[in-house]
């Protein structure tokens, strides 16, 4: 057991309302882990109780191999960067940043060193004497950041850091985090419900759905190869086609679609005779006869997004399957009509196959 | 329409609190008659020269001062718990609690001092009980004395140190608790540096609610205090009713005017400087 943080069966019930449900996890030192959900997943309250600020109702937390069951939150060497930030009004940021330098009883010209040193890693180093309420939100969030590693945290909790910032500055400030996590060797574990941020930042990542840990992998992996319907969907977009397996072997699996006698044949494995999914990535599928894998339907929308063209095609079944056809080679003659008869193509290794 | 709105309580203004204090600023410089009206009009600071050179009024004041200090500390010591733990009760509870604490003031005002003064006396509810169990020394004098006056004061207005430490505990930001908890404070140290801190002004607020009001307060000392308990109130109701001087009367009432403005005007420029 040397993981950082190693949960086991963790649950909480809030009344009636199972929170999480048997919770497994290990973090290892030095990773980002991104905790991925829907609001409601347990994806908070997994971080709250790392925290301390929940108590679960049955499993256990280890930090460093120590059980942290009955230790309250501000004896955990863990801490954490609050989505609204918390910043204390009543606090100048220099007053904010050493907060916990004083509650740990550092003399006063250490927490000052200290704390200016903090600024300037954030790239704040004049800012000292504001008021939080001076602030912009991405100056808050840099002070929420530095006040959560003035303890130097074992494990720094993350929760939705970047979710109250505009899409410009989120991207930015992502890789900041980045970067600073790598230079001062920082394990993470970070809450969020935006997939992009998840697949972007990640280690690993661990889709939470409904209390549970669906599943936990590096992000190629999670979306190369998902465990179900539901992460194939939540993670990008997918296209689910339902199939039977009617062969197995060296080539790969041959499946016929339902209602339909289309044939395709994909290397993932699946089971003989078995209903299942076929999840297609929109990016994964492309616009004519290029590849094993053909599907036929009707164009029923277009949407030309400069690098890419996204089509609508309805299969002959009846199924709407989106296309991503990539125009790095420009458009190369006129753009297909609504309306249009098309065929798509998609190579063997695109297809994930799913139980369900 | 904008006018429209603003002209009645203009109008409220104008009649019941300007105007009557015209009156009493030009009775205050009046001189005292025996006749109907028992006061001569005209501009004699007689009375402002007496309120200072008599050292009666000036102990009536500290007396006024002390009542109301004491009266206002023992309700921020009653008030501001009761405001946390209410706030941190459960919020299915809170309505129920909050009313408990507004319920005795359904019953009326002296209704309330008079049952007090049940409790209080010599024979009363508490000295039987005390005397029932023997305690040595019972029957204590409790009626009529600073204590008993105290208590009736911070009791009638616990309420107005309650409700605004509550109304600011009520909607305290629980991230930040959880925040300073984080950083490594113990729940003490939570309270001492982010809950208490960020609910002063609601103190302040309570504070002068009560202090006010219990400054010129005089059924309560009438009542329950003992008779060398001649607060401001107490003299100002005897130079009225009693000896009729309605010039001293009314210079009482603007310097008690005066000095209750002062601090709060005070108080408005240091928070207007602030903001």
């Amino acid at each position: 057991m040397n993981a950082l943080l190693q949960i086991e069966g963790l649950e909480k019930n809030f009344g009636a309302v199972a929170a999480l449900r048997g919770v497994d996890l290990a973090v290892e030192p030095g990773e980002i882990f991104v905790l991925l959900g829907d609001s409601g997943s347990g994806k908070t309250t997994l971080l709250r109780c790392i925290g301390g600020f929940e108590q679960p109702d049955a499993g256990r937390v280890f930090l460093d191999s120590e059980d942290l069951a009955g230790v309250p939150a501000h004896r955990r060497p863990v801490n954490t960067m609050f989505q609204s930030y918390a910043l204390f009004p009543h606090m100048r940021v220099a007053e904010n940043i050493g907060f916990g330098l004083r509650q740990a009883g550092l003399p006063r010209s250490e927490i000052s060193a200290r704390v200016a040193e903090l600024l300037s890693l954030v790239r704040l180093p004049e800012y000292g004497a504001r008021w939080p309420h001076q602030l912009s939100g991405g100056q808050s969030q840099r002070v929420a950041l530095a006040r959560a590693l003035a303890c130097r945290p074992k494990l720094l909790l993350l929760d939705e850091p970047l979710a109250a910032l505009d899409r410009g500055l989120r991207v930015e400030t992502r890789a900041e985090l980045l970067s600073l996590q790598r230079t001062l060797g920082l394990t993470f574990l970070l809450v969020t419900h935006d997939q992009e941020e998840a697949i972007s930042m990640a280690t690993r990542i661990g889709v939470m759905r409904d209390g549970r840990l669906e599943q936990v992998g590096a992000p190629a992996e999670v979306y190369e190869r998902p465990a179900n319907r539901f992460i194939a969907e939540f993670l990008g977009a997918a296209n689910i086609l339902p199939a039977i397996v009617r062969e197995r072997g060296a080539q790969g699996t041959l499946l016929r679609l339902q209602n339909s006698d289309t044939r395709v044949r994909v290397t993932a494995p699946g089971p003989l005779g078995k209903p299942v999914l076929l999840a297609l990535r929109p990016e994964r599928i492309f616009l004519g006869e290029t590849g094993p894998n053909v599907l036929e339907g009707t164009l029923t929308g277009t949407e030309y997004r400069g690098d890419a063209l996204e089509l609508s095609v309805r299969l002959a079944e009846g199924t709407i399957l989106r296309v991503r056809h990539p125009l790095a080679d420009g458009i190369g003659g006129a753009l297909p009509v609504v309306g249009e008869r098309v065929k798509v193509s998609f190579r063997p290794d695109a297809g994930i196959v799913l139980r369900d | 329409m904008r006018a429209l709105v603003l002209l009645l309580p203009t109008i409220w203004l104008l009649a019941f609190v300007l105007v009557p204090l015209g009156i009493v600023l030009v009775i205050a410089f009046a001189t005292s008659t025996a006749e109907i009206p028992p006061f001569a009009l005209g501009f004699s600071g007689e009375n402002f020269r007496q309120l200072i050179a008599d050292d009666f009024y000036f102990f009536a004041f500290l007396r006024s001062l002390q009542l109301a200090g004491v009266s206002s500390v023992f309700c921020l010591l009653i008030g501001y718990p009761m405001a946390l733990a209410i706030a941190r009760s459960p919020v299915r509870w809170r309505g129920a609690l909050l009313t408990l604490v507004i319920l005795p003031f359904w019953i009326g005002f002296l209704l309330r001092i008079i049952a007090w003064i049940g409790l209080l006396k010599d024979d009363g509810w508490i000295n039987s009980f005390l005397g029932a169990l023997g305690v040595p020394g019972a029957p204590f004098r409790l009626l009529y004395t600073g204590f008993a006056m105290y208590l009736g004061v911070a009791y009638c207005y616990l309420p107005f140190m309650f409700l605004p430490i509550y109304a600011r505990l009520e909607k305290r930001d629980l991230a930040l608790e959880e925040a300073a908890a984080d950083l490594g404070a113990s729940p003490w140290r939570v309270f001492r540096a982010v809950t208490l801190p960020l609910s002063l002004p609601g103190v302040w607020a309570g504070f002068l609610l009560v202090f006010i009001p219990a400054l010129g307060e005089f059924v309560i000392p009438e009542l329950l205090g003992g008779p060398g308990a001649e607060t401001l109130g107490r003299v100002l109701w005897t130079e009225f009713f009693t000896n009729h001087d309605w010039p001293m009367a009314s210079a009482l009432a603007i310097f008690l005017l005066a000095v209750l403005l002062l601090p709060a005007a005070l108080w408005q420029w240091w928070q207007g400087r602030r903001a």
